[in-house]
């Protein structure tokens, strides 16, 4: 593939640019484990998590009438 | 707190219920077109409008854009009001994107079958059409982020998140990939050239399926599933993660699907680890679609629409897994160019896209006409039929698949290729293409079953049109909280919301594309690759109407097996000047890279390429490429070689100055050259018909680097 690593010597540094992206991911993701996994969200999560299930019932009085 | 009344708009969402399963029917009955003209090419009907490259297009069209595309609205513009207790923000939004969509769609399909194409799989449509799009998607996005912005609800529920970040990611794609130079009022050439056209229409085309065929159709998941099964989501943070995650990383896989092209390596590899990391999002949405039904696993028994949406996630989770799979580089090395990849996109399309949709139209209806559904066992029915077509669709495809590449790789103990006629390979696996119609048979009944079904529920009930609702009004702080997470900040902040995930997205697109650009000034010119010559460019503009590019590839991958069958691989800097690139994606006959190699592997005379447009199946029986008389007999339209040699100049293609005056004389020059040499054959044909164009083009194909030898 001489054509192609023609390509990659072209580029100064083209080996990072894989490194970063797995970086800037890694960091990101870390952070989201992070906050999802803090006790103090764990209430809101049960309630959000039969969120659909209320939009009717509870607050509105869209239940298709019988 | 007041309570406030209002209504929600039933009306628009039966209006895109009922698109979508008019454009279900349409779409799926072109599929069932396709699929008999590949197994038998009498049904080309020999005729343009109708041969199989134009209706391949408007099946892969009409099914993603006009069914899907209308499911997603029916769910988007149901959940979101109830999600937000609100009606849609504005009436007649609703109803401009309501018919703009369908308009756009009849108007894709008028397009598609005159043959007024881009070529660009899955952004087929010309610019005047994609200025249409771009405006209507901007109303749908207006209309909702209005309905956001008036909530009466505190957070955005997940299923929210997934239609934010649909509508930007759609945007985004959508703009960066029909950039183009227009030289007449519905037609033009793509900004992009060969190696960067390809990867930026992969970075869309990959993300396509990512974020209309994915992420809309999880955040519909999200709301219909819990639903209909009465049960809370599995988890709220698996779904945390699982989106951030997916709208991260789709976005980078797109080069996948140029795994030994001459795109840079560097490229592919990134493609290749960001599609392996892919699994893991992808997995989370199918695991907490799944344990949402523990157990209620009963209740899947009794209902047709949990059974569709069960059967629906978990193709979404074989889809989800053979797609990394397919990105490792050694089995794409087998898979690619073969009807795997076919059966690959059904499994998604089939099972995940069709059967989630049927499944909410299933639940939506008995809801919205206030009545029970109007049988359960028509439904069932519907549901075992359903998939039993699957599994008769993609069996067959991943069958033929394989013995097809080990046929192409397999060479005789004396080191030549043991199968050197491409066509035997083709007649080998015809009957899977047979067995495959019926697949596609079986599935259209059932969705016939369904048509019958829903309306006759629609008799049983009446649309309540709008449906009345309160709920107390929301006093938003906008500020954050003392002890509130920043993700909880978030979810009740659209606008940041977007701004986020649009970064999310444009991360990886950017590390993708901009390094491109920057290669332009490196690309290694090859002295001999010359732009085309008028004839070869309205040949190739006729190759492109035809849409020769659905079954033939243009790029040659450097395997033995393959430089043995059709000569040297390709080289990024062949295509230069080609605006679109034409590397295709799939091989239903030969690669034609090097086809006009003089004394290559592929090469062919003037006459050949004339007999066989003219009657594939007189020069080998056994072809199943549709006839294309209607080259020989039309006049080749020259009155736009010199918009088109401008517009060709302005992209950056080294043509002469003032060269666009006096194009075609050379046009006529090469007609009548090749016209004397098909009458030294024996063929009397007028220098100005289309068919010389065609030659022209496929004498050119790899002509450049033969030269330099």
């Amino acid at each position: 593939m001489k054509i192609v690593s023609h390509y990659l010597q072209g580029i100064a540094d083209v080996g990072f640019f894989p490194s970063i992206s797995l970086l800037i991911f890694f960091l990101f993701f870390a952070g989201m484990l992070w906050w999802t996994f803090k006790k103090s969200n764990k209430e809101f999560f049960t309630e959000m998590e039969s969120y659909a299930l209320d939009e009717d019932g509870v607050n509105s009085s869209s239940e298709a009438k019988e | 707190m007041e309570t406030q009344h209002f209504s929600y708009d039933n009306k628009i969402v039966k209006f895109f219920a009922y698109a979508t399963i008019l454009w279900g029917v349409v779409g799926m009955l072109v599929g069932l077109l396709a699929a008999l003209q590949l197994a038998f090419p009498i049904f080309n009907f020999n005729l343009a409008y109708t041969s199989f490259g134009r209706i391949r297009p408007i099946h892969t069209n009409a099914v993603i854009f006009a069914f899907v595309g209308n499911g997603i609205f029916t769910a988007v513009y149901y959940s979101l009001q109830r999600l937000l207790k609100a009606r849609m923000f504005n009436d007649r939004l609703s109803w401009i994107h309501f018919w703009g969509w369908q308009a756009i769609i009849v108007s894709a399909a008028v397009t598609f079958v005159l043959g007024i194409t881009t070529s660009k799989e899955y952004a087929e449509l010309e610019w005047p059409i994609d200025i249409a799009i771009t405006i209507i998607w901007v109303v749908f996005g207006w209309n909702m982020f209005g309905t956001i912005l008036r909530r009466r609800a505190d957070h955005l529920y997940v299923a929210i998140w997934f239609y934010i970040a649909t509508f930007v990611t759609v945007a985004v794609l959508h703009i960066g990939n029909s950039i183009s130079l227009p030289y007449s009022w519905i037609q033009s050439y793509p900004v992009y050239a060969g190696v960067q056209d390809a990867l930026v229409q992969w970075w869309y085309g990959h993300n396509a399926v990512a974020f209309f065929l994915t992420t809309p159709y999880l955040g519909l998941m999200y709301y219909f599933l819990p639903k209909a099964a009465n049960r809370p989501i599995y988890s709220y943070r698996l779904s945390i993660i699982h989106f951030w995650a997916l709208v991260f990383l789709y976005i980078w896989a797109g080069p996948h699907h140029l795994l030994y092209t001459s795109l840079p390596d560097w490229a592919q590899s990134l493609g290749v680890v960001f599609s392996i990391m892919l699994l893991a999002p992808s997995w989370g949405g199918m695991f907490n679609g799944l344990l949402t039904l523990r157990g209620a696993w009963d209740k899947v028994r009794d209902s047709a629409t949990l059974k569709f949406m069960v059967v629906a996630v978990t193709c979404y989770g074989m889809s989800t897994f053979e797609g990394p799979m397919m990105s490792l580089k050694w089995v794409n090395s087998l898979t690619h160019y073969t009807d795997w990849t076919i059966a690959h996109v059904h499994i998604g399309a089939l099972g995940w896209n069709g059967f989630l949709t049927f499944g909410m139209l299933y639940y939506l209806f008995p809801k919205m006409w206030n009545t029970k559904l109007y049988s359960e066992k028509l439904a069932n029915a519907h549901f075992w039929v359903g998939t039993l077509g699957i599994i008769f669709y993609a069996l067959p495809l991943y069958w033929g698949a394989i013995v097809q590449t080990l046929m192409w790789k397999e060479f005789t103990p004396d080191g030549l290729l043991a199968y050197p006629n491409f066509l035997e390979t083709v007649t080998q696996i015809l009957p899977m293409y047979h067995v495959r119609v019926f697949g596609g048979l079986l599935y259209f009944s059932g969705l016939f079953l369904m048509v019958y079904n829903l309306l006759k529920t629609a008799a049983l009930g009446k649309c309540i049109d709008n449906e009345e609702a309160s709920a107390p009004a929301i006093v938003t702080d906008t500020k954050r909280s003392k002890n509130e997470g920043l993700h909880r900040w978030l979810e009740r902040k659209p606008v940041q919301f977007m701004i986020l995930a649009t970064v999310a997205i444009l991360i990886g697109g950017a590390f993708e594309i901009i390094p491109t650009y920057l290669i332009k000034s490196n690309i290694p010119t090859i002295e001999s690759v010359k732009p085309y010559t008028p004839l070869e460019l309205q040949g190739r503009d006729i190759y492109i109407r035809e849409g020769c590019n659905t079954c033939h590839s243009q790029m040659v991958r450097p395997f033995r097996s393959e430089t043995e069958r059709y000569g040297e691989y390709s080289k990024a800097g062949e295509s230069v000047y080609d605006h679109p690139h034409l590397w295709g994606s799939k091989r239903t006959g030969p690669d034609l890279a090097r086809e006009g190699v003089p004394g290559g592997k592929m090469y062919k005379t003037n006459v050949w390429h004339f007999n066989h447009m003219l009657d594939p199946q007189k020069m080998n029986a056994q072809s199943i490429m549709p006839k294309y008389p209607w080259l020989i007999k039309d006049v080749l339209d020259t009155s736009s070689t010199p918009a088109k040699i401008r517009a060709m100049t302005t992209l950056g293609v080294p043509y002469a100055e003032g060269y666009d005056l006096i194009a075609n004389d050379d046009l006529r020059k090469q007609a009548e050259e090749i016209a004397a040499d098909l009458k030294n054959s024996g063929v009397e044909v007028a220098s100005d018909k289309e068919i010389l164009a065609v030659i022209a083009y496929l004498q050119r194909l790899g002509r450049d680097i033969s030269v330099q030898k």
